[in-house]
C-alpha cells in the first residue's frame, strides 16, 4: 500500500510538473468561457448554452488528457529506464501500475474539477442561479476519464503511446455508441449479429453510462439506482484492467 | 568452468552466499531466431565480498544484473539473491543498485529523489530525511539538493544514483558502471565508498570496463564473452603469469572468438 501511494504520488507530482497539462487546461477554460459569447446567440437560454457547451468541452478534454498522458503512463519509464531504480526498490509490478492508474486519477481530478467549478461559476454568472445538477455532470464526466485512465495504463504496458492512443479512441467512440449494439442485437432476428453485438455490448466499456449530459439539459436528475450502478460499474471494471494491466506487466522483461 | 572462492579454494559456502546463479541461461527472440544473452552461468558472490563482473559491451553483464533483480526471468536455471529468489521483494528489500547510466525522475530534486526512493524501500519519514541527508553529504551532493535532476550532469546523476542505490541500507550493492561519467574526483569518492561499503560488513557486485579500479577494489572477478563466463576466481589467481588484468583481459575475449552484437537493452 506505502509503494502504491508513493508511486501515485510521485506521477501526480510529475503531471502537474508539466506545462503542457496546464496549457491544455488554461486553453479549455478559455473555450469554456468562450461559451459565454456562444450563449448570446441563444434566446433566453443563456445558463443553458454555456452549461451544455461547457460539458461537451470537458468531456473533450478528459479524453485527450486520459490519451496524452495515460498511454505513455508506463510506456515512458520502460522506454527512459527509469523503471530499472523503481522495480529494484521493493514494489510489485502490480503496485506499480495501480500507483500510476490513482497518480493520474488525482491528476485528472484536479483538472476536471478546476474546468468544472469554472464551468459552474460561469453557468452562474450567465445564468443568474446557480445550477447544482451541474457539477453532478461533471463528476459523471470524470467517471468516464476514470475508466479510459485504466485502459490507457493497461494499454500502456504493451503497446507505444501512438497504438495505445489509437486504441483508446477507438474504445472512446465505441463506448459512447454501446446502446446502439443492443438496440441492434435486441432488433435482430439473425442469431450471429444478435450474439456478436450482445458480447460487444457487455464485454466492451459502456462509457454512455457516464454520459448524463442529454438527461441534464432536459432538466432531469438520474436517478439514485442509476448513478449507484455506475459507481459499480466504474469500480468493477477498472479494478479487472487494473488487475490486467498488473499481469501483462508482471510477464515482460525490462 | 569451475569458480574458486578468495581463499583459492572451491566454492563450498556453508551459509546461502548473497549471490547465487545456476545455470542461468537467458534468451532472446531477434527474428525467428532464439539468441542467447547468457548461457549457463554458474556464479556465486560471498558475503563481504567486493565482486567485479567483466566483459565486453554486449558480453551479458547487464542482462546478469537485470535476472538478479527480476527485471528479466532466466529462461532456465536459477539465482537467488540473499537466500531468496531473484527478484523477490525479500532480495529486493534488501538491496541496492545503480542502473547503468541512471535515469531517474528528473523533475525531481536529488532530496526528493532519495525521499521518494526511501519511501518506496519501506524507510519511515524521520530516517528518511536524516538517511537522505547524511548520502548527500557523502556522494558530495548537497549543495544540489534542492536542484531538478534535469539541470544535472552526467557526473552528478551518477553521484545521485549511488546515494539512492544505499538509501535502505542494503546488504548486498549491484552497481552497473559505477564509475561511469565521474571525474577523477568523482571516481575517487566511488572507490572510497566501495571499500567503506566493504568494511560495514557490506556485498558488493559491480559491472565496469574499469579494469584497474577492478585491480583495486575487488576479491574477486568473473569475465564474461559472448554470454559465457571465461573466467573466475581471485583477481590474483585470474591473472595470467606476467600479465596484468587488462592484458589477461583482453587475452580471453580474444581467445573466445569473434564479438556478437548486443542481444538486450
Amino acid at each position: 500500500m506505502n509503494a502504491v501511494l508513493a508511486i501515485a504520488s510521485n506521477a501526480f507530482r510529475e503531471s502537474v510538473r508539466d506545462r503542457v497539462l496546464w496549457v491544455i487546461v488554461g486553453f479549455a477554460l478559455l473555450v469554456i468561457a468562450g461559451g459565454l459569447f456562444l450563449s448570446e446567440l441563444a434566446i433566453g437560454q443563456h445558463g443553458r448554452v454555456v452549461r451544455d457547451f461547457g460539458l461537451v468541452v470537458i468531456s473533450v478534454i478528459g479524453v485527450v488528457l486520459a490519451v496524452f498522458i495515460g498511454t505513455a503512463l508506463v510506456h515512458k519509464e520502460v522506454d527512459r529506464r527509469t523503471i530499472h531504480a523503481v522495480l529494484s526498490k521493493p514494489v510489485s509490478r502490480d503496485a506499480f501500475v495501480t500507483g500510476k492508474f490513482f497518480g493520474l486519477a488525482l491528476t485528472l481530478a484536479v483538472c476536471t474539477g478546476t474546468m468544472g467549478a469554472s464551468l459552474f461559476l460561469f453557468g452562474w454568472i450567465e445564468g443568474g442561479a446557480a445550477h447544482w445538477p451541474t457539477l453532478l455532470a461533471v463528476a459523471f464526466t470524470y467517471g468516464e476519464q476514470l475508466l479510459l485512465i485504466a485502459l490507457a495504463v493497461f494499454f500502456s504496458t504493451f503497446v507505444s503511446p501512438v497504438m495505445g492512443a489509437i486504441y483508446l479512441f477507438g474504445l472512446w467512440i465505441i463506448g459512447n455508441a454501446l446502446p446502439f449494439f443492443l438496440g441492434a442485437a435486441r432488433a435482430s432476428d439473425n442469431l450471429v449479429t444478435k450474439y456478436v453485438a450482445g458480447g460487444l455490448y457487455y464485454g466492451l466499456p459502456n462509457l454512455s453510462t457516464f454520459n448524463i449530459r442529454d438527461l441534464i439539459a432536459q432538466g432531469l436528475l438520474p436517478t439514485f439506482e442509476q448513478t449507484l450502478w455506475a459507481a459499480i460499474y466504474l469500480a468493477a471494471y477498472a479494478a479487472v484492467v487494473i488487475w490486467l494491466a498488473g499481469r501483462v506487466f508482471a510477464g515482460r522483461d525490462l | 568452468m569451475r569458480e574458486t572462492n578468495s581463499s583459492g579454494k572451491a566454492s563450498q559456502a556453508t551459509a546461502t552466499p548473497p549471490i547465487a546463479i545456476r545455470g542461468l541461461t537467458k534468451t532472446y527472440k531477434r527474428g525467428r531466431e532464439e539468441v542467447a544473452a547468457v548461457r549457463d552461468l554458474d556464479l556465486e558472490v560471498q558475503a563481504n565480498e567486493v565482486f567485479g563482473f567483466l566483459g565486453p559491451n554486449g558480453a551479458g553483464k547487464t542482462t546478469t544484473v537485470k535476472c538478479l533483480l527480476g527485471l528479466a526471468r532466466p529462461s532456465t536455471g536459477r539465482a537467488s539473491v540473499l537466500g531468496h529468489p531473484a527478484g523477490s521483494m525479500e532480495a529486493r528489500k534488501r538491496l541496492g543498485y545503480l542502473p547503468e547510466n541512471p535515469y531517474f525522475y528528473d523533475y525531481l530534486t536529488g532530496l526528493e529523489l532519495l525521499d521518494w526512493v526511501g519511501r518506496v524501500a519501506g524507510v519511515n519519514g524521520a530516517d528518511r530525511l536524516r538517511r537522505a541527508g547524511e548520502l548527500l553529504e557523502r556522494v558530495g551532493m548537497s549543495h544540489a539538493a534542492r536542484i531538478q535532476l534535469r539541470k544535472y550532469s552526467r557526473g552528478m546523476m551518477q553521484r545521485i544514483g549511488l546515494a539512492q542505490a544505499l538509501m535502505n541500507d542494503p546488504e548486498l550493492l549491484v552497481f552497473d558502471e559505477p564509475m561511469n561519467g565521474l571525474d577523477p574526483i568523482g571516481r575517487a569518492m566511488a572507490k572510497e565508498l566501495i571499500r567503506e561499503l566493504k568494511t560495514q560488513g557490506k556485498t558488493v557486485f559491480f559491472n565496469t570496463h574499469i579494469l584497474s579500479d577492478v585491480e583495486e577494489l575487488c576479491d574477486r572477478v568473473g569475465i564474461i564473452v559472448n554470454a559465457e563466463l571465461k573466467a573466475a576466481g581471485p583477481v590474483a589467481e585470474v591473472r595470467r603469469p606476467g600479465m596484468n588484468l587488462e592484458q589477461t583481459f583482453v587475452e580471453v575475449v580474444n581467445e573466445a572468438g569473434p564479438l556478437r552484437p548486443e542481444v538486450a537493452r
